[in-house]
């Protein structure tokens, strides 16, 4: 909920509970003072009253806002002020009243003299006030409304605008978070210690980067070395099987530690979206190329490749990438293809599926993608490839599905 | 006339293996290890071949390629590096550069990509390479063995050519994997693919010379050479 219809729809609730405690109270609080007022009159009509009837005895009973009567002389009354109903004549029904009455005794006689004012009914009342105050908030809340939109603009514009340039901004972009002068106090510090944390993180984030990039490269220079000592140790004569055997594991394990070292890297550059030319790219004309490419092997292993495109299958990705994936998932059919196979590849508008012949299902699929896992351990294969391709697909959110059917290993991309 | 080269290289342990590998290959070769001790180089002597690591100590070995061409623009510049050609290729390219090895690189493909680059900016390099009946001709890309000339694919013909100037040296199949495929191979896990390429170029050699030249060197790759 946006914080003004938070704020009106509270003021709303709010003020709706105070205008029921205001009617009451207004309504309680004027009829009590009103009826103060009136008992002082009836006192007074009373007293003018007593004054006449002392002076010439006689009594002017109207009924029924004056009533003089004579009473027993046991008769006990003290003065009081109360209120009554009265059946009025003309309009056939029951008045409220408010009466006073007192007692005086003139010429041994107790006479009982009551006055009357007519009081507004309850409900008159009630109405009146209770339509004054609902006009009164009615126009409060319509100037509240007129008042917050305006404030809305005044307020809020700074900050919406400060807003949208958050949600563009982003550490690769190099250019640093911009955020408006707002002239509100509060936003203008909520500025500020944004732009303050974004300065941080943009550091830490590239300290971070660097990080790994460093890391990455200064161990290739000590590998080079250990690389091409072994190299030169190869054309050694006369060295014995065992030397040999060391010599060879020395040199793939140094190659796989740079390898490792490099895909991390690369792995790290995919998260930090260092890859993001993006182009229309034809997945086919890349199959192609690559089928092109490992010509040779292909017909050196009698496999037979297959690919068909019932529609074009285009994709907007960075080319370096969609490269990467195909090249891999491809080289990864060709190398678990035995002689003879045949590899299906079909693609599709929203899809690409890569088939190779096999005789088993694979045991682990989740996690054949993981990085550097191997389903069978056989030498010079690191894992590295498939960790690629997962990256690749997770960075632009293609869904990938395996399923055994047919004795065939089916890879699908969903894009 | 021996071929000069210069390589700038801050770490003295891989300076002194290449300058090692590449005097034994034939070359002359002179050490610096900053850009400023390498431009103060170049400024008094013309080197052929510049071999320049990005990563120096006083800066980012890109910055001398400019300086470099242009005092003399036919030297050939091969940059040397950790980084990634899928980074910095471009802007090396970009700024002169002819060559780009990623690190760890094989001292074989090195020797390689200097000879092609001598063999493409000096015309006085002879761009005829010979070995036994065979000869090469760079550029035309033509193979003649006995004088009568056979075909061969692009990848054979890479693979022939890099044993030819790599001749008597022992090369693992994941240097012969990386030479005729690219960097980008120590992402996949191919390199029993090179078997293939090599038998067919083992055939067509025997086929035409009746001799096996490439010879299995046990546990460690091939190398060329007469019985």
């Amino acid at each position: 909920m946006k914080l003004l219809s938070k704020i009106n729809r509270t003021y709303f609730k709010y003020g709706l509970i105070i205008f029921l405690v205001a009617d009451f109270v207004i309504i309680s609080l004027s009829s009590y003072i009103l009826k103060q007022e009136m008992d002082e009159e009836l006192r007074f009509e009373a007293t003018e009253l007593v004054e006449t009837f002392k002076k010439d005895n006689s009594i002017h009973n109207i009924y029924p806002t004056t009533v003089v009567e004579k009473v027993d002389a046991n008769y006990k009354l003290v003065s009081i002020s109360k209120d009554t109903l009265i059946y009025n004549n003309n309009q056939k029904e029951l008045a409220p009243f408010r009466e006073y009455s007192t007692v005086i005794i003139t010429n041994n006689q107790k006479y009982k003299i009551t006055t009357r004012h007519m009081l507004m009914e309850f409900n008159d009342i009630f109405t009146l006030f209770t339509s004054l105050i609902s006009v009164v908030l009615f126009l409060i809340f319509i100037g509240f409304l007129f008042f917050t939109q305006r404030l809305n603009s005044l307020i809020w514009n700074g900050f919406n605008k400060n807003v949208e340039q958050l949600k563009s901004y982003s550490f690769d972009s190099h250019i640093k978070l911009h955020l408006s002068e707002t002239k509100i106090d509060e936003f203008d510090e909520l500025n500020q210690v944004l732009i303050n944390l974004s300065d941080r993180l943009e550091l830490d984030y590239k300290a971070s980067k660097e990080f790994s990039a460093n890391a990455a490269h200064e161990i290739q220079t000590p590998l080079s070395i250990i690389r091409s000592k072994c190299e030169n140790l190869f054309s050694k004569p006369n060295l014995d099987d065992e030397t040999i055997a060391s010599l060879r594991d020395i040199y793939l394990t140094t190659d796989r530690l740079s390898g490792i070292g490099k895909a991390l890297l690369l792995l790290a550059k995919i998260d930090h979206g260092q890859f993001n030319t993006i182009e229309s790219i034809s997945l086919s004309e890349i199959f192609n190329s690559y089928l092109n490419s490992y010509q040779e092997i292909i017909q050196d292993r009698e496999l037979i490749v297959n690919i068909s495109e019932t529609q074009p299958c285009l994709i907007n990705m960075d080319k370096r990438l969609a490269n990467l994936l195909i090249q891999n998932i491809f080289i990864n059919a060709i190398n678990h293809s035995s002689k003879g196979k045949e590899i299906l590849i079909k693609l599709s508008v929203d899809s690409f599926t890569i088939s190779n012949q096999g005789e088993e299902a694979i045991q682990n699929p989740d996690q054949i993608f993981n990085r550097f896992y191997k389903e069978d351990q056989n030498q010079g294969s690191t894992g590295i490839g498939l960790a690629i391709v997962k990256k690749i697909a997770d960075h632009y959110n293609f869904r990938m599905t395996y399923l055994f059917k047919d004795f065939k290993h089916n890879f699908t991309f969903h894009l | 006339m021996k071929n000069e080269i210069l390589l700038i290289e801050d770490d003295i342990e891989l300076q002194k293996l290449v300058s090692d590998y590449l005097k034994k290959s034939g070359f002359i070769c002179v050490c610096a290890d900053s850009i400023h001790s390498g431009k103060l180089l170049f400024e008094k002597h013309k080197y052929e071949i510049v071999l320049l690591d990005l990563g120096l100590p006083d800066g980012d070995g890109l910055t001398c390629i400019p300086f470099i061409k242009s005092i003399w623009n036919e030297t050939g510049v091969i940059i040397v590096s950790a980084r990634d050609k899928l980074e910095d290729r471009i802007d090396g390219l970009n700024l002169g550069a002819d060559d780009y090895l990623v690190k760890p690189f094989h001292l074989s493909e090195l020797n390689a990509r200097i000879n092609a680059l001598l063999r493409r900016n000096f015309h006085s390099t002879s761009y005829i390479l010979k070995f036994e009946e065979i000869t090469i001709d760079t550029q035309a890309n033509i193979v003649f063995i006995q004088g009568e000339q056979v075909d061969f694919t692009r990848k054979e013909f890479d693979l022939l050519l890099f044993f030819i100037e790599n001749k008597k040296k022992v090369l693992t199949k994941e240097n012969l994997f990386e030479h005729v495929w690219g960097e980008n191979s120590i992402f996949m896990d191919n390199s029993d693919f090179i078997y293939t390429h090599i038998n067919r170029l083992r055939k067509k050699i025997k086929n035409h010379t009746g001799e096996n030249y490439i010879k299995t060197v046990y546990g460690f790759g091939y190398r060329l050479e007469i019985d």
